[in-house]
């Protein structure tokens, strides 16, 4: 098991390093000057702007650049052109955030998707079937700025039940974890259903049937919870997905994060923040996805084998 | 199975306690004037008064710091830090009493050394100053005649100077705390304001707290002593709709730019007051591009400004909560001419006539062509002017003239005016000084890239240079007059509406206004009475 981790650890770094090279290259296809977007519209002297195009090493060549910004990265002093603060420590400032906003999130998804996923299933093509059928559509195609605002005027304005904005507390965090869960409920009732129907089509939920068992024992205790490994997956891989979606859902509440962090430097041209953000999102992604293969691991035998 | 139903029952219930669905907490009001929430439509870079270019962030440190001088509501000069001032004959000398007692939030004493060293910093190129730097003008140095008088040097006569003064972009900040600080003093300002600063978190908050010891108010505020506010929590809400329900939810007592369209639904509701103003300085205008065809044709240049309907923008895309600009300045900004304002009424056959004599024909898809070019048009449109681009390309399209709009972040838009890639680009500029002029229309500046019109005319800069800097008013007044006609004869710009600044307040906060250059005054604000 260390052998298999210690591998996998090492995989990650050349991974990490195109990912590196390919974010410092992509600045460059971005248009617009971030000094000049900055000082032109202030009146600030060509010395002035040069002297600060010269201390950020722009007028250096890409390598120089690229080795300067990872040097940078490894002793935390990327520090962003706009606000002059370092980027790793803002960074960390705003994961939990986004990460807290994120697990809600699935967790409430999942909370409401599993089961309604596994009812359908237990009846295929019965009313309840195509009440959840419509219900995650529904959920699905709802524009999330549109319920956010809504979700907003009747909790916040009208019942004065919860904040409309800004984040820190956990009551600030049920009105974006609604918006953000609506959009995946929809994903994970219809994987749960999908694979819940082929599971009751195999051949051991025919034995079991056979052996007599009840058909609630049947749902529940074989098909349901193979069907949820699969759901477990798709879960994992949406992590990423969430991140993009959350940046909307940060915006409209006002919520700190890290969605917004990226997106507001990419308008802005700040590319120490672009770069450095990308890459910790990258290192976490890969992480996530580190431990997810390691639980697999840990579990079933069968694929520490095969790799 | 169960099992897991059962977790996640326990969990949602945990989660749902621990929330307490259903209990607002009550508006915490320990002191008499309470503590109030400002919504901003940004979050500021840095309070760092003469490192950052930002309005925003001199609405947040106009609360921090203290200019030398004030400007009241009517744009007068009243004593601030300095009890009085001189100015010599020649403009190149500004002598200032500082007022005695004043100090930091760190403790230590304002006095003339203070002042030495933070124009000195200003003027310092490692400040990389992006805004006060320009304020400054043509600083030579400062000299500390006794503890309490300080005389201020300069090269050349800078008669503006004193408006730049009166900004807290030139706000007095602890040398003891730039020392301490150095890069992060942007994080950790300190000043000698009204209010402390306390905590900055991130996209969230910035916190400021009651200075108490202040007692040095300019003589023409509300009361004296401290500030009422026991406190004041600024939030950043970048989209429009957040800020009204902000405002609405009482999440923000106060929040700034509301968008025009959310002004009809405030103004019916008692809950709420609005003080509506509009910016001075450059108005929101379209720059047109000399450098690149077809808008290097003055005929082009005038066609546009006939066949802009000013009056239907402002009533339809403004909402009416504007009134049409005419020229590079806006009405109340200092030395505007009105001689502007009948220069290009909307008239489309005029339009008509000025495109026939400069050679453009209308071609058989009624689209006005010369020598076999087409008058087509580039505009890259940020999401700011987004809402009323559109209306001027369909106004546009009826004297012929095709508008295509590009969408894009301003950073790429601004680089694709500099490259000359496109022909239009639409701006404002608040600016209390018409100096905003030079920044925008002086040759010089055309390589920092704030010049965008790219004109480059000996007359135009001569202009620009005596109203800058002449110390005698009437020839300070005929050139920037001269200046706004060139301007417009050239028709260098396209001038929309002023630009429209909003402020929302809930009914129960009171004493707050908008100073001379529309920023918010919260030294005299409280909830209640």
């Amino acid at each position: 098991m260390a052998r298999y981790l210690a591998v996998r650890l090492a995989m990650l770094i050349p991974v990490l390093f195109l990912v590196s090279v390919i974010v410092s290259l992509l600045i460059y296809l971005i248009p617009g000057d971030p000094v000049r977007a900055m000082f032109a519209r202030s009146g600030a002297t060509p010395e002035t702007i040069e002297s600060i195009r010269h201390e950020l090493g722009l007028d250096q060549p890409w390598p120089v650049q690229y080795a300067k910004f990872m040097q940078g990265m490894l002793t935390g002093e990327v520090r962003s052109i706009r606000t002059r603060t370092p980027v790793i420590e803002d960074f960390m400032k705003l994961l939990p955030s986004t990460v807290q906003l994120a697990v809600a999130s699935v967790g409430l998804a999942a909370a409401i998707g599993i089961p309604l996923g596994a009812l359908a299933a237990a009846r295929p093509r019965s009313a309840l079937d195509f009440f959840v059928s419509g219900f995650s559509s529904l959920t699905l195609s709802i524009p999330n700025f549109w319920l956010a605002l809504v979700l907003m005027y009747v909790f916040s304005q009208q019942l004065a039940w919860l904040p409309a904005t800004g984040g820190g507390s956990l009551r600030h965090l049920v009105l974006p974890a609604i918006v953000l869960a609506a959009e995946q409920i929809a994903l994970i009732t219809n994987t749960v259903r999908a694979h819940m129907l082929e599971v009751l089509r195999e051949d051991y939920v025919r034995t079991a049937r056979a052996k007599g068992l009840a058909e609630r024992g049947v749902l529940w205790s074989h098909a349901f919870r193979n069907a949820l490994i699969p759901t477990i997956t798709i879960l994992g891989l949406n992590f990423g997905y969430l991140l993009s979606s959350a940046v909307v859902i940060e915006a409209v509440f006002a919520r700190p994060g890290i969605g917004r962090m990226i997106v507001d430097s990419i308008l802005a041209k700040d590319f120490p923040v672009v770069q450095a953000s990308v890459l910790l999102v990258a290192v976490l992604y890969l992480g996530i996805n580190m431990l997810t293969d390691a639980c697999y691991a840990a579990i079933d035998p069968r694929m520490r084998a095969s790799r | 199975m169960s099992r897991y139903i059962g977790s996640i029952l326990v969990l949602v219930l945990m989660v749902t306690s621990a929330i307490g669905l259903g209990s607002r907490t009550a508006l915490a009001q320990d002191g008499a004037g309470g503590e109030i929430t400002v919504g901003l439509d940004f979050e500021p870079d840095n309070l760092d008064p003469h490192v950052t270019p930002y309005a925003v962030s001199h609405t947040v440190m106009m609360n921090i710091f203290d200019p030398l001088i004030w400007r009241d509501k009517e744009g007068a000069f009243q004593p601030g830090l300095a009890e009085s001032w001189e100015v010599s004959e020649d403009g190149t000398e500004f002598t200032f009493q500082l007022r005695d007692g004043v100090t930091f939030h760190d403790g230590t004493p304002f006095d003339a050394e203070a002042v030495k060293f933070n124009l000195d910093r200003i003027a310092d190129p490692a400040t990389q100053s992006g805004f006060a730097s320009t304020l400054l003008g043509p600083y030579d140095h400062t000299e500390v005649v006794d503890p309490l008088t300080v005389k201020v040097v300069f090269s050349s006569p800078a008669p503006g100077f004193l408006d730049g003064a009166s900004q807290a972009f030139m706000g007095m900040v602890s040398p003891a705390a730039v020392e301490k600080f150095g890069a992060d003093f942007g994080r950790n300002p300190v000043g000698t304001g009204f209010m402390k600063f306390v905590e900055w978190a991130p996209q969230d908050h910035i916190t400021l707290a009651r200075n108490d010891d202040y007692n040095w108010g300019a003589p023409f505020f509300g009361h004296t002593g401290p500030a009422l506010l026991d406190g004041i929590t600024f939030r950043f809400y970048g989209e429009g709709a957040t800020r009204l329900a902000a405002l609405q939810a009482g999440d923000a007592d106060i929040v700034d730019n509301v968008l025009n369209s959310d002004l009809i639904v405030l103004e019916s509701d008692p809950a709420f007051k609005v003080l509506p103003a509009n910016a001075i300085g450059l108005p929101i205008a379209i720059l047109l591009n000399t450098n690149a065809a077809p808008t290097n044709d003055v005929a082009v240049r005038q066609a546009l400004n006939f066949a802009l309907d000013r009056q239907q923008m402002v009533d339809i895309a403004f909402f009416g909560a504007s009134r049409p600009a005419n020229g590079p300045l806006a009405p109340g900004t200092p030395y505007y001419s009105s001689e502007v304002e009948s220069m290009y009424p909307f008239d489309l056959a005029r339009a008509a006539a000025v495109l026939d004599e400069g050679g453009w024909t209308l071609n058989e898809n009624g689209i006005r062509e010369k020598d076999g070019q087409q008058l087509v048009l580039e505009w890259s449109v940020t999401p700011w002017d987004a809402p009323w681009a559109e209306l001027a390309q369909a106004q546009f399209g009826q004297i012929g003239a095709v508008i295509q709009i590009n969408q894009m972040a301003d950073a790429a838009a601004l680089e694709a005016m500099i490259a000359d890639e496109i022909n239009l680009y639409s701006t404002a500029w608040a600016s209390s000084d018409p100096v905003v002029l030079s920044t925008v229309f002086h040759s010089s500046n055309i390589d920092g890239g704030s010049a965008l019109t790219k004109y480059a005319d000996p007359e135009l800069d001569a202009l620009l240079e005596t109203g800058e800097s002449s110390i005698d008013e009437a020839a300070r007044t005929e050139a920037y007059a001269g200046a706004q006609k060139l301007i417009m004869d050239q028709a260098l710009i396209v001038p929309v509406a002023l630009w429209p600044q909003n402020v929302a307040i809930a009914a129960d906060v009171n004493g707050v206004e908008r100073d001379f250059r529309n920023y918010l005054w919260l030294y005299d604000a409280a909830v209640g009475e």
